[in-house]
């Protein structure tokens, strides 16, 4: 009688680490075409139709679906693009890709307008094989996280940004920065 | 004689032998390194260190290859012998800033121009992009060069480090002639080079 019940709790412990061991997950992995980088985003989300593109025409966007593409987004969307000219690319230019090139946000000198552009914080990235700036922005109702990454092997850029209402962004630091530091260079 | 007396008289000779040949070894190569410890080779132990003028730099090294080596070689256009110049240099912030990995090429030519581009003048042998496993990015580029009515040929290697504080570059260069025929030495230089991040202050 002891035996079996010793096997019925080893059973039950069993059974219960292996469902621990099997949860649903709670990311996922996106990429975009062109680029090495991969990023963890929500297992909810979706690619959506999304059109905010720093480098080129090209790029990928993922959010919750039915996400209104016309508008400011009320939850964080992902928008990714990949490009090349790492070779050309500096701390300054990598900043510029965040205003369409336009200007370098943390320039005073700019002389451009820049309305309502609120510096929300700024970080370099370094690390053997990456080297790369991220920026927070707000800009009247948005709020952005955007980041810059060039991969030293390549010499390709990859964009990543988060973009969502003030108020939604303001919800989510945690959540858009978990988007943003989760990324890694696939083989 | 038995054979353990015979070893023990023969092994101080063996010995001795050993010893004198120990101290007649000649050293085979010469040893820089930066004051920061970034940069790192070797070189030719028949080539000579030789004292420059840092000036814009945070750290120089030149090392002559001829018989009778100066300082002024470092600015000479045609050599007969070839000259190791080796550098780190210190980016202020802004230049730091707006430093990309194409600029590393141009450090090569003191009219800036970029070896890579359409010029006749310039004939590239070679050229590599490189990254290391710490961090440390740049270029290796091999070219002619039609100077003076002379060619030269020129090695240049430079990388940013990781964080993009610095540069290091090595260059050797003399005429077209000296150089094939030192074509193992410098090789040989360039394959010793090692970069090492700064240690922390």
């Amino acid at each position: 009688m002891n035996r079996q019940r010793h096997t019925a709790v080893a059973v039950m412990a069993g059974l219960a680490l292996a469902t621990a061991g099997c949860g649903a997950p709670t990311a996922q992995e996106v990429s975009t075409d062109g680029s090495r980088f991969r990023f963890e985003v929500p297992v909810e989300y979706g690619q959506i139709e999304f059109g905010i593109d720093p480098l080129t025409a090209q790029g990928v966007a993922y959010g919750t679906p039915g996400t209104d593409s016309a508008d400011v987004p009320s939850d964080p969307v992902l928008v990714m693009t990949a490009g090349s000219g790492g070779e050309a690319a500096s701390f300054r230019s990598l900043r510029e890709l965040s205003t369409g090139g336009a200007f370098d946000p943390l320039d005073p000198g700019d002389d451009v307008d820049a309305g309502n552009l609120q510096i929300l914080g700024y970080d370099e990235i370094i690390t053997p094989e990456v080297w790369g700036v991220r920026l927070q922005l707000a800009l009247g109702r948005a709020g952005t996280d955007f980041q810059a990454l060039v991969d030293r092997r390549s010499d390709d850029i990859t964009v990543s940004q988060l973009i969502c209402t003030q108020a939604c962004f303001n919800d989510h630091l945690d959540l858009i920065d978990e988007v943003q530091t989760s990324w890694r260079l696939e083989e | 004689m038995s054979t353990s007396r015979l070893i023990r008289l023969l092994l101080p000779t063996v010995l001795g032998a050993m010893i004198i040949g120990g101290c007649s070894f000649e050293q085979e190569f010469g040893y820089v390194q930066s004051a920061d410890g970034t940069l790192s080779f070797r070189y030719p132990a028949d080539w000579t260190d030789v004292q420059l003028d840092p000036v814009a730099s945070e750290w120089v090294a030149g090392i002559d290859g001829a018989a009778v080596p100066s300082a002024d070689n470092a600015e000479t256009l045609v050599l007969d012998n070839p000259f190791v110049v080796a550098q780190v240099l210190a980016l202020e912030p802004q230049l730091r800033d707006q430093a990309t990995l194409g600029q590393l090429r141009q450090l090569a030519l003191t009219d800036q121009r970029d070896p890579l581009t359409d010029d006749p003048t310039i004939r590239v042998r070679f050229h590599q992009t490189l990254v290391d496993e710490v961090g440390f990015e740049g270029h290796h580029i091999r070219f002619e060069l039609d100077l003076e009515g002379q060619t030269i040929v020129e090695e240049h290697l430079a990388v940013f480090d990781p964080e993009r504080t610095t540069v290091q570059r090595v260059r050797v260069a003399c005429s077209m002639t000296c150089f094939d025929e030192n074509t193992d030495s410098i090789e040989e230089i360039f394959r010793s080079i090692a970069f090492r991040e700064a240690a922390e202050e």
